[in-house]
């Protein structure tokens, strides 16, 4: 068998894995009606975050690859920058969707977010950096999807198809894992048009962008740690900062327009990877 | 350094079954809500506070057993191997400060787990707290480690249990001829804690130091790491 077809092989067991732990389970809580509450799917969701990161163990066992190029290395000699890029990366793409959507959405910043959270924007944007604390010292969970989706998938997907197209399918497997947070309303809730399946186009947009972002920081320093920590912080610091400039009922909309600030950094990861390239 | 860090959980394999078995008995408390199961207000109250209580507990246990991690290779034989290796006793130090932080991390992720699962049954644990009190014991080690660095793990324990006693003194003092009456009276008691615990009660500068407290301890535990290195060549000269 060729190396293409060796990693193909690889690529379907460990989508077969990281889907299965997490689809199955989940669909079998929701028929049994065991966590109805949102709160009881928060818990599925913290423990699916693990399971890409079991994926990738679970085929590299079974295929018999062994830990070689698992990007569980450090290398923080030299990376330092980007180390630092993966924490403040997502605050800039936030802060650009913010800047863009002020214009185009007509909004007033901090009009909704402030009064809601009854906080003033010194005690809002110490709670963006207690948030990003946070973020941090929850790495490890958001490892668990790294490990999978760039330390395993797209080295993989890259020795079967150009870099674009694994770019697009490592997005694209990555925003359709999400399908049962989306279905049950974590994400975007229920209550809009096209419900499941716009939510679903959307996170596989998002997931393609930020890939791009996450496997830039992973190229750069041969590690999965600072897309992990970019990971981290997107997940629970970003979102304060686009939320600011947002209607807070629009969570679609919100995600939609957050989705910009993160193309345009990703295409700037994709221009500074072909240029490095070239040289 | 991954060598190292493995060492280190050989070496303390017997430190992290005690550490373990602590955390499942602190986590008891946490999940106490589970079994006083009740809508009132007050009931929420008393269920917050086991849960703070638990989280407090459970940091308190890690920060008394990390400092045993330095105990496992004080010798000489060992110093001036690790100092000759190409990983220097920089090395050793990193990995000693790298082996407390994972296990603080890794207990912060179990506390997170915890509170995820108090929420299926619709209680809430103050994970919060769990996340103050990590940087609060980083903060107590990132003063503890250097002394034990270059005086032994003895006297590092001499100058925490001193520590200890002022704390202990203080809240004496403060016991007998303080403000306690909140104490005796449980609603007292409950009033302020759920004052403490409002987050829309929180002021500005309350907001400013919790956000300050994990950066500034960050930074305190990466001084104590340059100074303890500084500190290894004279203390391992004591060493037996």
């Amino acid at each position: 068998m060729n190396d293409k077809k060796i990693a193909a092989k690889r690529i379907l067991l460990f989508i077969l894995f990281a889907y299965g732990l997490y689809w199955v389970p989940a669909g079998l809580c929701d028929l049994l009606g065991v966590l109805q509450s949102d709160a009881g799917f928060y818990l599925i969701t913290a423990y699916a975050m693990f399971t890409p990161a079991a994926g990738s163990l679970l085929t590299r066992f079974l295929t018999k690859e062994g830990m070689k190029n698992s990007l569980l290395r450090l290398h923080f000699k030299g990376n330092v920058k980007y180390y630092l890029l993966g924490i403040f990366v997502p605050l800039i793409y936030s802060l650009i969707s913010a800047v863009i959507a002020i214009p185009a959405l007509n909004v007033t910043p901090g009009r909704d977010v402030l009064v809601e959270a009854g906080v003033s924007p010194i005690g809002y944007i110490a709670v963006i950096f207690f948030n990003i604390a946070v973020s941090l010292a929850l790495f490890p969970i958001f490892l668990g999807e790294e490990l999978g989706w760039r330390g395993y998938l797209f080295p993989h997907l890259k020795t079967i198809m150009k870099r674009p197209a694994a770019y697009i399918v490592s997005g694209i497997i990555w925003g359709v894992w999400h399908t049962p947070a989306i279905i049950d309303g974590l994400n975007f809730g229920k209550d809009y048009a096209g419900y499941p399946f716009v939510g679903i186009l959307l996170m596989c947009l998002f997931c393609i962008c930020t890939g791009i972002i996450f496997t830039w920081l992973t190229e750069k320093t041969n590690s999965v740690y600072p897309a992990a920590f970019a990971h981290a912080v997107n997940n629970n610091a970003a979102p304060l900062i686009t939320g600011i400039t947002l209607n807070s009922e629009a969570v679609l909309q919100n995600f939609a327009m957050g989705i910009t600030g993160v193309f345009v950094v990703a295409m700037f990861c994709i221009a500074e990877t072909a240029h490095t390239r070239k040289r | 350094m991954a060598g190292l860090l493995y060492k280190e959980l050989i070496l303390n394999k017997k430190n992290l079954v005690y550490i373990a078995i602590g955390e499942l008995f602190a986590s008891f408390l946490v999940i106490l809500p589970l079994i006083y199961q009740s809508g009132s207000e007050d009931t929420e109250y008393v269920m917050g506070f086991f849960s703070t209580f638990g989280f407090f507990m459970m940091f308190l246990i890690m920060g008394m057993m990390v400092s045993g991690i330095f105990q496992t290779d004080e010798t000489k034989k060992w110093a001036y191997f690790i100092c000759a290796s190409p990983l220097t006793h920089t090395g050793q130090i990193l990995s000693k400060y790298l082996f407390t932080l994972l296990l603080y991390i890794t207990l912060l992720v179990w506390c997170y787990f915890l509170t995820a699962f108090l929420a299926v049954f619709n209680q809430t644990a103050n994970f919060a707290a769990a996340f103050e009190m990590l940087w609060i014991m980083l903060f107590a080690n990132a003063v503890e480690f250097p002394f034990i660095v270059r005086f032994g793990s003895k006297s590092g324990t001499y100058v925490k249990t001193a520590i200890g006693t002022v704390l202990i003194l203080f809240a004496f003092e403060w016991i007998l001829f303080g403000e306690t009456s909140f104490l005796s009276d449980p609603e007292k008691f409950f009033a302020l804690f759920e004052r403490l615990s409002d987050a829309s009660a929180m002021t500005d500068i309350f907001l400013i130091l919790t956000a300050v407290i994990p950066y500034l301890s960050a930074g305190l535990y990466f001084l104590s790491y340059k100074l303890s290195c500084k500190l290894y060549p004279k203390g391992a000269e004591e060493y037996e």
